[in-house]
């Protein structure tokens, strides 16, 4: 199984996140050391990032896994 | 704003996560076009089909192979990093200047094929158009990207 594969959810907590730093693609890209490719890749759903580089975009954004990155549907506390 | 780095980069400076996966899957695509042009040349050998003697079927499969990774990591934006991309004007005026050098001996009278088998000039025509489809395709990469981001 391809665990970077497509998936059509897009990711728009990461987006008004990071608009409401007032952060481009290309600052956020910066500030965790990524293209902003990846970002905008991300924030598409096209890809999947390693837990690594979503705690450093929670760090960069002040905000935690939950928030960004869980899914919405099946939101459980854990 | 400070530069949080906490994620550092993989074993690569050049690229990240993401790119560092497109770049894997693209070698496999290398990888199997590689074998499937070995594999091919080895089928006409067997049928006594001669289309280049020595080492030019496994340079012509090689450089193949690495052109059409080479592109695909073009389009796909993990080839360069940063300021890399003047190699690529150097690069073009080279083969550039190699493709006019083999048009002017093919116009002398010198020929592509001869008996059937690749000659040394057509060799060099096939290689260097090769590289020059590598920068062809930078140039229209690098004008879609000007055009998309007007």
């Amino acid at each position: 199984m391809d665990l970077h594969s497509h998936n059509s959810h897009k990711n728009l907590r990461l987006k008004s996140a990071r608009a409401a730093k007032d952060m481009s693609q290309k600052d956020l890209a910066d500030a965790v050391n990524v293209a902003r490719q990846t970002i905008n890749a991300i924030e598409l759903g096209e890809y999947n990032p390693s837990i690594k580089l979503c705690i450093a975009i929670c760090k960069t954004l002040g905000k935690t896994l939950n928030d960004l990155f869980w899914e919405e549907e099946s939101y459980e506390k854990v | 704003m400070k530069k949080y780095d906490y994620y550092d980069k993989m074993k690569s400076d050049r690229f990240d996560e993401r790119q560092l996966w497109i770049r894997a899957n693209i070698f496999k695509h290398m990888f199997f076009i590689i074998a499937g042009l070995i594999s091919l040349n080895t089928f006409l050998a067997t049928l006594d089909v001669v289309w280049a003697k020595g080492v030019y079927p496994n340079i012509i499969i090689l450089i193949a192979a690495i052109a059409a990774g080479t592109i695909e990591m073009i389009f796909k934006d993990v080839y360069f990093k940063d300021n890399e991309q003047r190699w690529m004007i150097v690069l073009g005026i080279t083969y550039a200047f190699l493709f006019i050098m083999n048009i002017s001996h093919m116009l002398a009278g010198e020929k592509f094929i001869s008996g059937g088998t690749l000659t040394n000039v057509g060799f060099w025509m096939i290689y260097s158009m090769f590289m020059l489809s590598i920068i062809v395709s930078w140039l229209i990469k690098l004008l879609y990207d000007k055009v998309k981001n007007k």
